[in-house]
């Protein structure tokens, strides 16, 4: 058996998270603790180690100042700002909500604390319980005992909500940080989420769950950027479920910190839904980009699209695992993956393993994957045009995974992941 | 401008280049005809330095400089202009950007200031409408979804924007219908000054008609076995490479 790994810290910790002493939470910690951390003998995890997760829960004195400054400077202007400092929600540094219809945030934790004083677990259930109860899922199951904050945000049915939702993380010098967001999606409403982990100083791990649940026809444009500084690690573990008609759009860019894992697994609960996932992947140093999806066309009539591109240097190395199970009754369904890499050196790494289960007959599936290198005929031509080699370089790549910018339908957002790539490349 | 004094060059060792000599001096145009497998196109790219040709012997000077010691990107900055025989797509990399980052190399390598956005543009629309081009396709990524005649148009658009002093042109003629060669030899002449050298690789006369060589020289198997002057190409065109001892039917 696997020894309780976080118990000694999870006891030093627990008055200080919010409902410490709650139930709940030993629940989530014992389940975890029977899982154990994955190793890398299971697939899930094959190519990304968890040796150096931090078992130092212990908040480090955090000067607010500076991580104010920060998270300023990664604010997007016209968004709507939420704030996690150190894995809590900090309301001095978030955007007022005032005059914002159709639209309700609240902190989750207050929510729990309030449904343990009220008459029942049917949220701790819904919500914290919920996942975390396979080997691969035991990082949800740690979320779960460990969660400090989070937004539960609210789309009215109908609402339409033009200004993006930013969620920006920092303050993470040292410890291990659990964060977990609800986003219920009403019917026929729309919105756009934009998760930011920009911080330079961050050296500790992150781990955020997002619960997301979009009811008929409604629509999530989803867009993550996992920068943080070279010694942190990001674990981002997404799951969807998608009503009828629903549209769920997916971008993730993976260009900081030692270890940058984005997890998605989405199911269609109705049928005619549509589910994009794509993301773009830098890498250098010993850096790991781990990407790994699981879409379930459960029902017929519904679509998905998945394009991920990494580019690798160095002894850096990238992960896509993607699989698609299409279920006997999910007829028509059309289901499309894509994976492409660039290898920048010689000693760099592409892990591509695109999986395809399929138990219906009527149904479109293609996957691709290519590993490759720079094309030397392409080199050349830029060279003979008096670049140098440096920027002919950083030139062909941008081009190689400028068309992935595009499914990003809203300009300015694109405009902002692009610059963000931009900067990682050295172009900007 | 340009001294080639007995090279040799090999392509992955097979030796392809066997003792060319040539002089180039600036207000000339220069035509090097020959049959297929000559050699024409590893003389290009041995001037432009790219990588896999492998110079064996002889020297290369260009305006007093030893060309074969410089990188092909350095050569590029300094005014040597290689058009592609086969311009290379470029995927997401964007036309109007791309010629702006050659524009801005090669005048930083002249002590120049580097044209902020509003300038570029200005000498491109100049450029664009001197040449008859059209800007639609650099708007577009660099020669993606092309024709044939619309790269090697785009080449000569790079070639005017990058005011090279050695223009070395590989096959620019091929795959160009009537329309499209008199366009790209327009924009060929009206490169022609006496500060500046052109140097024609090409198979067929019918370019020639458009941009009248002061020189033509015959290559076969990797040397120049003949000079002349444009007369020579009409001959060329005539008699075939037979009087040379090669039979192209084989």
């Amino acid at each position: 058996m696997n020894a309780p790994l976080f118990t000694e810290q999870f006891e030093q910790i627990r008055p200080s998270l919010p409902d410490g002493d709650a139930e709940w939470r030993q629940v989530a910690l014992d389940r975890f603790n029977a899982l154990g951390l994955p190793s890398q003998k299971r697939e899930a995890w094959r190519y990304t180690p968890l040796t150096g997760l931090k078992s130092d829960l212990t908040a480090a004195a955090l000067d607010q100042e500076s991580i104010g400054a920060a998270l300023k400077a990664q604010m997007i202007p016209g968004a709507l700002h939420l704030a996690f400092v150190g894995g809590y929600f900090v309301p001095e540094l978030s955007s007022s909500l005032e005059g914002v219809g159709g639209l309700s945030i609240a902190n989750i934790t207050q929510l729990l604390i309030d449904d343990s004083a009220g008459d029942g677990d049917a949220l701790v259930n819904d919500i914290v319980l919920n996942g975390g109860e396979n080997p691969d899922e035991a990082l949800v199951a740690l979320n779960g005992a460990m969660v400090s904050d989070g937004a539960v945000i609210d789309v009215a049915p109908g609402a339409q909500i033009t200004q993006p939702i930013q969620l920006l993380y920092a303050g993470n010098p040292t410890g291990l940080v659990n964060v977990r967001h609800i986003v219920q999606m009403g019917a026929g409403s729309r919105a756009s989420l934009v998760e930011v982990a920009q911080d330079a100083d961050a050296q500790g791990w992150l781990n955020v769950v997002n619960q997301i649940a979009l009811a008929d026809d409604a629509r999530l444009d989803h867009l993550r950027i996992m920068d943080d500084g070279e010694q942190a690690s990001h674990i981002s573990q997404t799951r969807v479920s998608l009503a009828a008609n629903a549209r769920y759009e997916s971008f993730a860019l993976l260009s900081g910190g030692a270890l940058a894992r984005h997890d998605v697994q989405a199911v269609f609960t109705g049928s005619g839904g549509h589910c994009g996932l794509s993301g773009i992947g830098l890498g250098q140093q010993k850096q790991i980009r781990d990407v790994i999806t699981h879409i379930d066309h459960a029902l017929p009539d519904c679509t998905s699209a998945q394009t991920f591109k990494n580019v690798m240097d160095d002894h850096a190395s990238s992960v896509f695992q993607g699989k698609v199970t299409v279920q006997q009754d999910a007829q028509r369904t059309d289901a499309q993956q894509s994976n492409q890499n660039i290898l920048l050196a010689r000693t760099a790494t592409a892990n591509a393993k695109p999986e395809l289960v399929i138990f219906a007959d009527d149904v479109k599936c293609a996957h691709g994957a290519t590993v490759g290198e720079l094309d030397v005929d392409q080199l050349f031509y830029l060279r003979a045009r008096g670049l140098d080699e440096e920027t002919a370089k950083q030139l062909l790549v941008e081009g190689f995974i400028a068309d992935v910018f595009e499914i990003i339908e809203d300009e300015s957002l694109r405009n902002h992941l692009r610059n963000t790539a931009s900067d990682w490349l050295g172009t900007s | 401008m340009l001294e080639i004094n007995n090279i040799h060059a090999t392509v992955g060792d097979k030796p392809i280049l066997k003792g060319i000599n040539l002089s180039v001096n600036g207000g000339e145009v220069h035509a090097i005809m020959g049959p297929n497998g000559a050699g024409k196109s590893t003389l290009g790219n041995v001037l432009a330095g790219r990588d896999g040709y492998e110079v064996t012997d002889g020297a290369v000077t260009y305006r007093g400089n030893d060309l074969l010691g410089m990188e092909a990107d350095e050569r590029a900055r300094d005014g040597v202009f290689l058009g592609f025989q086969y311009p290379v797509e470029l995927p997401g990399v964007n036309g109007m950007t791309f010629l702006r980052m050659a524009a801005n190399a090669v005048r930083k390598h002249r002590g120049e200031e580097a044209l902020d956005g509003m300038d570029f543009l200005k000498l491109l629309k100049k450029t664009i409408a001197e040449l008859e081009m059209d800007d639609a396709l650099l708007k577009r990524s660099v020669n993606v979804g092309f024709s044939g005649g619309e790269k090697k148009r785009n080449e000569i658009v790079q070639m005017a924007i990058m005011d090279p002093h050695l223009m070395i042109l590989d096959e620019t003629d091929s795959g160009l219908d009537i329309d499209a060669l008199k366009l790209v030899s327009q924009g060929i002449n009206l490169m022609r000054s006496p500060d500046k050298a052109i140097v024609m690789v090409t198979h067929y006369q019918r370019l020639l008609d458009y941009v009248k060589p002061d020189f033509v020289h015959v290559l076969v198997d990797g040397q120049i076995v003949d000079t002349g002057g444009a007369d020579l190409a009409l001959k060329l065109e005539r008699e075939g490479y037979a009087a040379y001892g090669v039979n192209e039917a084989a």
